[in-house]
């Protein structure tokens, strides 16, 4: 502190301060103000440094955002950190009671989007879309910690309710909150379906075929790719089929094909868990080639009131016709499928090979055994079919 | 991290080995930043005097307790609130197995003020107190802890077992379970000037 500081407080005028009775923020929201309040929306944890950040946005934000992270939002410039371990003693004494909130655990490149989109539609809907937090609880769960393994779980157990409750809380009593996180989430959907025995999660995927093009039709996407096999490689040595597999040896279609089978690997464990009952797989290629009935059957599965009405709503809007990240341009199923197609034309080969590489992976992890769309493309593979 | 002291501490006790186990830790140089902090304090408490604004929420319950609360955020940086807390998981880590560290409340106690003895409802394994005012008392606020599991409206009760009362200095922090009752006597102080009052920062670890 500087000299001046000194001065001031050796004045008759501090000397004659008298305590004033009237709490006051100066600096930000106190903890009890914020943790209830869907505005102040969680960004980040630095676990090192035991804070999690918080910013402040309102409905629309919510509403309008294709990733609610800061990096493609404007979430404002103020950012309010506060202690990790106030927020787990906070969560120990009365843990947050929150609106029933459901999950769509996604492979990627799935039509994700449009399906969150049109659930946005619905005005008893809150959908956050990629939450950060989620996918940093999901990374959080493979940290090469200090501490033993048991330990570190322990610590991370704790932390992850406090993370979910984060998820339930909803602008209006009437909300059901959704929550698409990124593809990372897949690796905590058992705390998922335990945190809440209310929450139910549909696990949207598309065939391997239709993701392997997917990645193949953009330097961005096979970036992504690379990185994405990258981290899994490095975080997770559960599944044995794939921890065999060599990543850097890998051309992007085959590391495609690596991240779709550690999707379905994590799911498995979902399909076959003591929530199964709560789990739905949905085919993603459904929720544009039949938006209407799709839709239906999601909101059916969540509990989501809804007539007719909205349904034919939710389909006829903008939403159907344009492209759901970037919803200034235009696209629609049609599009999509002359873009699986030239995709088709151009990749197909390196399609072939990987799917090749992928079937006894496939064989070894289980996934003929489960029905649904994803085992559908499984079992085809067992069958030499593709 | 500092060491234990045992001056001036009273123990009655039935059991003296059940009274030793439960003994509230003391340690006097806990915090090697703590004239930083302190200066923080004076100088925010100078500066919102000046303004005229509020900082402290009064907790006056006729009896039972009365002292003037406040969020540690108004008066110190980030900085030195995360070495403080550090600082604290290092040794509850260390000395009690408890790596976790709620950010402490600041209580200040003027002429008048006190906390009769009674218990907090908190899942924490333990209860830390860190003085940090005043500073230049000789004698420091008193702290009593016992086994109890009542309130502080019964705190008038004559109390069975152990009591540690602990005359605790600037710069000294306590450590003790959570499910114990305490008490704050706070520094003889004929004046409410801020400056004087005694000031603790308590919190819990687990």
């Amino acid at each position: 502190m500087p000299a001046k500081t000194r001065d001031c407080c050796e004045s008759d005028a501090c000397e004659e301060a008298r305590p004033p009775v009237r709490r006051r923020s100066s600096r930000g929201p106190l903890l009890e103000d914020a943790i209830p309040c869907s505005e102040y929306y969680p960004v980040s944890i630095d676990f090192e440094r035991r804070s999690m950040s918080f910013v402040r946005i309102p409905r629309s934000t919510y509403k309008n955002s294709a990733f609610l992270v800061p990096r493609h939002t404007d979430m404002g410039r103020s950012l309010y950190s506060f202690n990790l371990d106030d927020l787990l003693l906070r969560n120990m004494s009365s843990p947050l009671q929150g609106a029933r909130t459901h999950y769509i655990l996604i492979s990627a490149f799935c039509c994700s989007t449009l399906l969150a989109r049109f659930l946005d539609e619905m005005a008893n809907c809150l959908v956050l879309k990629e939450p950060a937090l989620v996918a940093q609880l999901g990374m959080l769960r493979y940290r090469k910690s200090a501490m033993a393994a048991g330990e570190w779980e322990s610590e991370w157990r704790q932390l992850a309710p406090v993370c979910l409750g984060l998820m339930n809380r909803a602008f209006q009593p009437e909300d059901i909150v959704i929550v698409k996180p990124s593809d990372i989430g897949n690796c905590i959907g058992d705390a998922i379906l335990q945190h809440d025995p209310r929450s139910k999660a549909i696990l949207l995927s598309v065939k391997l075929r239709t993701f392997i093009l997917s990645v193949l039709k953009s330097d961005s996407r096979r970036e992504w790719t690379r990185g994405r096999a990258r981290f899994w490689k490095g975080a997770v040595d559960a599944f044995s089929p794939l921890a065999h597999a060599e990543v850097r040896q890998l051309d992007d279609a085959r590391l495609a094909a690596y991240i779709w089978l550690m999707t379905n690997a994590f799911w498995r464990e979902l399909r076959c868990g003591a929530a199964h009952s709560r789990v739905l797989e949905l085919d993603g290629e459904e929720v544009s080639d039949q938006p209407g009935p799709t839709l239906e059957r999601v909101m059916t599965f969540f509990d989501i009131p809804f007539t007719p009405q909205d349904v034919v709503r939710i389909v006829n809007s903008a939403a159907t016709s344009k492209h759901s990240k970037h919803p200034d341009k235009q696209y629609d199923a049609a599009t999509r499928r002359a873009d699986l197609q030239d995709w088709e034309r151009r990749f197909g080969d390196q399609a072939d090979a990987a799917i090749e590489w992928a079937s006894p992976i496939a064989d070894e992890l289980g996934l003929n055994d489960v029905t649904g769309p994803l085992a559908k493309e499984a079992s085809s593979l067992a069958a030499g079919a593709i | 991290m500092g060491t234990p002291v045992t001056t001036s501490e009273t123990t009655r006790a039935r059991e003296p080995a059940e009274a030793e186990q439960r003994r509230p830790t003391r340690l006097s140089r806990f915090f090697p930043d703590v004239s930083s902090m302190r200066i923080q304090f004076e100088w925010r408490v100078a500066a919102m005097a000046r303004r005229g604004v509020a900082m402290f929420e009064e907790v006056h319950e006729p009896g039972v307790c009365r002292f003037f609360g406040a969020g540690l955020d108004q008066f110190f940086t980030q900085e030195i609130t995360s070495d403080f807390l550090n600082c604290l998981r290092r040794l509850g880590q260390a000395r009690f197995r408890a790596g976790h560290a709620s950010s402490p409340q600041v209580e200040l106690y003027t002429a008048g003020c006190m906390r009769g003895l009674g218990c907090e409802s908190t899942p924490a394994r333990y209860r830390y107190v860190f003085v940090l005012g005043p500073r230049n008392g000789k004698s420091g606020v008193r702290i009593t802890v016992s086994p109890s599991t009542s309130t502080r409206r019964f705190s008038f009760l004559p109390r069975f077992g152990w009591t540690h009362a602990i005359e605790a200095c600037y710069g000294e922090l306590i450590v003790h379970d959570a499910a114990h009752a305490f008490a704050v006597e706070p520094a003889l102080c004929k004046s409410d000037s801020l400056l004087s009052a005694t000031v603790l920062l308590s919190g819990h670890l687990w």
